[in-house]
């Protein structure tokens, strides 16, 4: 989730064009955000697998755990363009994500009680414009304005990963024998 | 005089599996693929040289499989459930789960 907080923030930055790094060499700094993110995935995995070990899902969780993300990256997309070309009045995107968060809620319901919080923050940006409240431009995920909702989306996912980190530190640094 | 036999049964569980250490360990097994030496002693909070022991217990029960790898310098200890592992632990939260219904049904008889 980190990593993608700091792909929404660079987007976020490239867009308000507040970082001219970004404009002078837009398809290099897009790429460069890209492999920025990916080496700080390697590095989070290589710092959870040296402190709390590894484990290997079983086969249909792994199958699972490889499909889902690159589903919901063109699930995302898809609504994504769809919401942006079709105008609509609220972002797809944004409920999209909404949902998700929800579901991880639904999941595990006693160590992610902070996910309704932001599903709801997210799905309340969402349909913030049927209320004149905000321009749909600015809820779009691909939207030319969306500055304010991409840091508002990175800053939940980072509040939701730092939680779920310091969640797993208390679990399993919990009584361990030192002998 | 079956209700006699809940309590018979509850004296024969297997006491390999049923030790709370090694139940724990098991457990964790059962719900995934295979898990590393530090992954089980984090998640079951035992220390290693305890770890160690109950591994080998089991190990040598043919409950579970340890292969000993590295990766890059580092040695690697990939632990997971055999078929007998399998098949054992799930009998075993199977019989508990029987002889919980059974002795709550139970009322004494004179």
């Amino acid at each position: 989730m980190i990593p993608v907080a700091i792909y929404l923030f660079g987007i976020a930055l490239y867009r308000s064009e507040l970082w001219h790094w970004f404009t002078i060499w837009n398809p290099l700094s897009t790429l460069g955000l890209l492999v920025l993110c990916i080496a700080g995935y390697l590095a989070i995995d290589k710092y959870y697998k040296r402190n709390f070990g590894r484990v290997t899902s079983k086969s249909p969780e792994q199958i699972a755990e490889w499909m889902l993300p690159g589903l919901l990256a063109v699930l995302l997309i898809a609504f994504g363009y769809i919401e942006f070309y079709a105008v609509l009045p609220l972002s797809l995107s944004c409920l999209v994500i909404s949902v998700i968060l929800f579901y991880f809620y639904r999941e595990e319901r006693s160590l992610r009680q902070h996910y309704l919080f932001w599903s709801i923050i997210v799905f309340l940006m969402g349909i913030l414009p049927i209320f004149g409240l905000y321009s749909p431009s600015q809820v779009y995920l691909m939207g030319p304005d969306a500055q304010i909702s991409l840091v508002v989306l990175g800053v939940v996912l980072l509040s939701a990963g730092l939680i779920d980190h310091s969640k797993l530190v208390q679990t399993f640094s919990a009584n361990t024998e030192t002998a | 005089m079956s209700e006699n036999n809940v309590f018979k049964k509850i004296r024969g569980l297997n006491r390999t599996l049923h030790e709370p250490s090694r139940l724990a360990i098991m457990t964790v097994l059962a719900s995934c693929e295979s898990a590393d030496f530090l992954f089980l002693r984090r998640i079951t909070s035992m220390s290693k040289g305890n770890l160690s022991s109950h591994l080998s217990k089991l190990e040598k029960e043919k409950l579970v499989d340890i292969r000993k790898t590295y990766e890059g310098k580092k040695p690697l200890t990939i632990i997971s459930l055999t078929n007998n592992g399998k098949k054992a632990i799930k009998n075993h939260w199977d019989q508990l789960e029987e002889l919980k219904k059974q002795s709550s049904d139970w009322k004494p008889e004179f």
